[in-house]
C-alpha cells in the first residue's frame, strides 16, 4: 500500500490530480475521526475536514516524502486547522482543542456525546495538553508512535514514553476517584 | 467485552510493559483505565453525503486547477453558524420567509402543471458504494456468466479484402500454440477477502420526469389511466443534419448516443473502404472525441485518459502486401477507462472497459458514445485465493478460460508475462432474466515479450482474485477450433461466384 500510496503522489504531483481522490478515498474517513475527537462538534469537523482536503490537494506539490510519510503530513494539516480555528474563536487564551475548554465554556459541542466526555474529561485534563493528545491519537485514532512521532514533531521512542507516563498517571486518578466513591458509599 | 476492544486492550498493555515491565503489577487497574478511555471514545458517523459532497469539490477545485478557471460548485452553507450571528438574523430570517411561502406555492404550481420546471432526475455520476454482507451477490461463478467479452488468442483472423478488388484474396490465418511463461516478480497475495463491487440499478430517481409524463392525454389514449407506472427509458432524436439519437435507460442507469441514420448523408451509410493511411494519428481522434464530451458536458470524472483502439496493428503482419487486405472500419472507438478507487477495470478479455466513443472517419464526427452508466455500487466480500502457485499456473495458461488453442501441427510459441498489476475485472452474471454487473479484483498480467513475427490479439492475461471462480471454471470444457492445415502465407484465390440464372433459364423443359 505505501508503494502504491507514493506511485499516486508521484502522479499527483506530475499534473495527474484526478489521481487525489485515491488519498480522499483512503484519508477522509480517519481525518474526519481525528478531527472530531479535537472539536466533538459534526459540523465544525465536517468544516474543518473539507479545508484540510483542499490545503492538501493545494499543496500536494509541496508533499516530499523525504521529510515523512504523507498520513502524518495530512493529519499535520488538519491538527493545525483545529488549532488555528480555536484560536481564532478564542484568542485571548491558549487551547489548541476542544479539550482546553471547560464543559461549560460558550463553544459548539454535540450533545449526544457530551455525557461520555463528561466522563473522561475529568481525567484527562489533569494531564498536559500535548501528553493528552498522544493519548488520544494511540487509544482512540489508534496510530502508530511511529505516525504520532510524525505529527507532534517528537521522536517515536519520547511519545511511548509519554503515552507510557500518561497511562500511569491516569491509572492513579482511576484507582483514587474509585476509592473516593468506596468511601462515601460507606 | 467484544473481542475488538480487548485485542486494543492487549495491544496498549503490551505497549505499556514493553516501556515498563513493572507495569505488570498494576495490570488490573491499567485494564480499567484504558476501558474507561475506550468507553469514553465518541460514537462518530461519518456522513456518506458530506463525504460526497466534499469529493465533488475537490474533483471541481481539480479542474479548476488543471484549467485555472474558477469552478462554480453549490455548498449547502451551515445554518447554524448563521443563527448564531446576529448580524445575520435579520437577513436570514426575511429570506426563510420567502422560502416558507414561495416553495409550497412553486410546488402545487408545477404539480397541477401551471409550468414546466427542468424535472429532478440525476443518474449518479460520482462513485457512490454501499457495503453489504459477505458473499450478498450469490455464487460468482455460473454456465452464463462465462459468456466472454472480447475473447482472443494468437493468430491472425482472416482478412477480407478491400471491396473492389476483381480478384477475392483471402489471407488464410495463421495458428498457433501459446505458451505463457511467468518473468515478473515473487507474488504475495495475503487478502483473506477481496471486496467485489455490483452496479446498482433500478433505483434511479425517475420520478421527475414520471411526474411530467404519467399526467398527459396523448389524444389516443390517456397515460394517466395507468396506475402507478414508472419510466424506464427515453430515446430522444436530433431532426438535424448530423444529428444524434440519445437512448437514457434509467433502469439500467445508461445512457448512449447514436447517429440519427435518418440524418446522415446516404453516402455515408455503405462501408466504405478506409486504408490505415487514412486514419488520423491518436492526437486528433482523441481531440474530436473531448470536443464532443465537453459540448455536451458528459461527465468523465470517473474515466482515465482516453486511448484509441488501433485494432488494425494487431491484425497488420510484416510486409506491406497484407496491411493493404485489412478491413478499416469507418469508425474507429476510443475508450475513457473506467477508473474505480484508482483502479482500471478490464473486461474479461482484457480489453480496458470504459466510455466509449466513436469517430465517424470520412465525416471526422464523432458516431456514438456508449457505456456512460451511474455509479451507484454495492459492495460484498468474497474469499480470495491466496495460494500465488495457482494463480500463477492460470496465467501461464492463458486465464481463466484458456485462449486458442490448435492441436496437430500447429506451432507453439512462448509469451512471456510481466509483474501483474491490480485491477477490476468487469463480470456479468445472470438470474431471471437479471443482469449483474460485477467488478471483481483481479490481477492483470502484461505480456511482455511476444513471439518475433507472430502477431497476437491479446495484450494481457486476467486473472480474478475471487477464489470461487478459479476453483469451478477451470472445469468447464473451452471450445477447441477443429484441427488447422499447417501455416500458408500464400494467397488462395476463391473461385469465380456461379453466375446467376434468370427465371427463363432456369426453366426445365417438362
Amino acid at each position: 500500500m505505501e508503494i502504491l500510496e507514493q506511485q499516486v503522489i508521484r502522479q499527483c504531483q506530475r499534473g495527474n490530480l484526478e489521481q487525489f481522490e485515491k488519498l480522499y478515498d483512503v484519508y477522509s474517513e480517519k481525518i474526519y475521526r481525528f478531527i472530531y475527537y479535537k472539536t466533538h462538534h459534526k459540523p465544525t469537523a465536517e468544516d474543518l475536514t473539507s479545508q484540510t482536503f483542499m490545503k492538501a490537494l493545494n499543496n500536494i506539490q509541496t508533499f516530499r516524502s523525504a521529510k515523512g510519510s504523507f498520513p502524518a503530513w495530512i493529519y499535520r494539516i488538519a491538527r493545525n486547522n483545529v488549532i488555528d480555528y480555536y484560536r481564532t474563536k478564542k484568542s485571548n487564551i491558549d487551547i489548541s482543542d476542544v479539550w482546553d475548554l471547560h464543559l461549560d465554556e460558550d463553544i459548539e459541542r454535540d450533545t449526544a456525546n457530551k455525557e461520555k466526555l463528561e466522563e473522561v474529561m475529568k481525567y484527562l485534563e489533569n494531564i498536559d495538553k500535548e501528553h493528552r493528545e498522544i493519548v488520544i491519537m494511540r487509544v482512540w485514532d489508534g496510530l502508530s508512535y511511529k505516525q504520532i512521532s510524525e505529527i507532534v514533531n517528537k521522536s517515536e521512542e519520547n511519545c511511548r514514553v509519554i503515552f507510557c507516563r500518561s497511562i500511569g498517571k491516569l491509572r492513579k486518578e482511576v484507582v483514587l476517584s474509585l476509592l473516593i466513591i468506596l468511601l462515601n458509599l460507606q | 467485552m467484544n473481542q475488538d476492544r480487548e485485542k486494543q486492550v492487549k495491544v496498549i498493555l503490551a505497549d505499556l510493559y514493553a516501556i515498563d515491565s513493572s507495569f505488570r503489577n498494576y495490570e488490573h487497574e491499567l485494564r480499567e483505565t484504558i476501558l474507561k478511555l475506550l468507553s469514553a471514545k465518541p460514537d462518530v458517523r461519518f456522513d456518506e453525503e458530506f463525504k460526497q459532497q466534499l469529493r465533488i469539490e475537490l474533483m471541481a477545485r481539480i479542474e479548476e486547477l488543471k484549467a485555472h478557471k474558477p469552478a462554480r460548485v453549490f455548498r449547502m452553507p451551515d445554518f447554524s453558524s448563521i443563527f448564531a450571528a446576529p448580524k445575520f438574523a435579520y437577513a436570514f430570517s426575511g429570506v426563510m420567509i420567502c422560502l416558507l411561502v414561495l416553495v409550497p406555492v412553486l410546488y402545487f404550481a408545477n404539480k397541477a402543471g401551471y409550468f414546466l420546471g427542468r424535472p429532478e432526475t440525476k443518474l449518479v455520476s460520482s462513485v457512490s458504494t454501499t457495503r453489504t454482507d459477505d458473499n450478498a451477490f450469490g455464487p460468482l461463478s455460473s454456465q452464463e456468466s462465462l459468456a466472454l467479452e472480447g475473447r482472443g488468442g494468437g493468430g491472425a483472423p482472416g482478412s477480407a479484402s478491400a471491396p473492389g478488388m476483381e480478384q477475392m484474396m483471402v489471407i488464410g490465418p495463421d495458428y498457433f500454440n501459446y505458451r505463457y511463461v511467468y518473468k515478473g516478480d515473487e507474488l504475495i497475495l495475503d487478502e483473506a477477502k477481496v471486496e467485489v463491487w455490483r452496479r446498482q440499478k433500478g433505483e434511479q430517481a425517475r420520478s421527475g420526469i414520471t411526474n411530467l409524463l404519467s399526467s398527459m392525454d396523448f389524444g389516443i389514449f390517456d397515460l394517466s389511466t395507468f396506475k402507478d407506472i414508472q419510466v424506464q427509458r427515453i430515446q430522444l432524436v436530433q431532426d438535424k443534419e448530423f444529428g444524434y439519437s440519445i437512448s437514457v435507460d434509467f433502469y439500467e442507469g445508461t445512457v448512449s448516443v447514436n447517429r440519427n441514420y435518418r440524418k446522415w448523408l446516404p453516402g455515408i451509410m455503405e462501408s466504405s473502404s478506409l486504408q490505415i493511411s487514412d486514419i488520423p494519428n491518436d492526437a486528433q481522434l482523441i481531440a474530436i472525441a473531448d470536443n464532443f464530451i465537453r459540448e455536451h458536458k458528459i461527465n468523465v470524472a470517473n474515466y482515465g485518459q482516453p486511448v484509441v483502439n488501433r485494432y488494425w496493428e494487431s491484425q497488420s503482419q510484416t510486409g506491406g502486401v497484407f496491411e493493404e487486405t485489412i478491413y478499416i472500419h469507418e469508425e474507429v472507438s476510443i475508450t475513457y477507462p473506467l477508473v474505480i478507487n484508482g483502479i482500471n477495470v478490464y473486461d474479461q478479455g482484457g480489453s480496458q472497459f470504459g466510455l466509449t466513443v466513436s469517430v465517424h472517419i470520412p465525416e471526422m464526427k464523432v458516431a456514438g458514445l456508449y457505456n456512460l452508466i451511474s455509479q451507484n455500487y454495492e459492495t460484498s466480500m468474497y474469499e480470495a485465493e491466496t495460494d500465488t502457485a495457482k494463480i500463477l499456473e492460470i496465467a501461464e495458461q492463458g486465464g481463466i478460460q484458456g485462449g486458442w488453442y490448435f492441436y496437430g501441427d500447429g506451432e507453439t510459441v512462448e509469451a512471456e508475462l510481466g509483474t501483474p498489476e491490480r485491477i477490476y475485472m468487469r463480470f456479468m452474471t445472470y438470474d431471471n432474466f437479471e443482469s449483474n454487473e460485477l467488478l471483481v479484483p483481479a490481477l492483470l498480467f502484461p505480456i511482455t515479450e511476444a513471439p518475433e513475427g507472430k502477431s497476437m490479439f491479446r495484450k494481457n492475461i486476467i486473472v480474478p482474485l475471487a477464489k470461487e471462480l478459479l476453483e469451478e471454471n477451470n472445469d468447464i470444457p473451452v471450445p477447441r477450433p477443429l484441427p488447422a492445415p499447417p501455416v500458408s502465407s500464400e494467397p488462395i484465390s476463391m473461385p469465380e461466384p456461379a453466375p446467376v440464372l434468370t427465371p427463363a433459364e432456369t426453366q426445365t423443359e417438362e
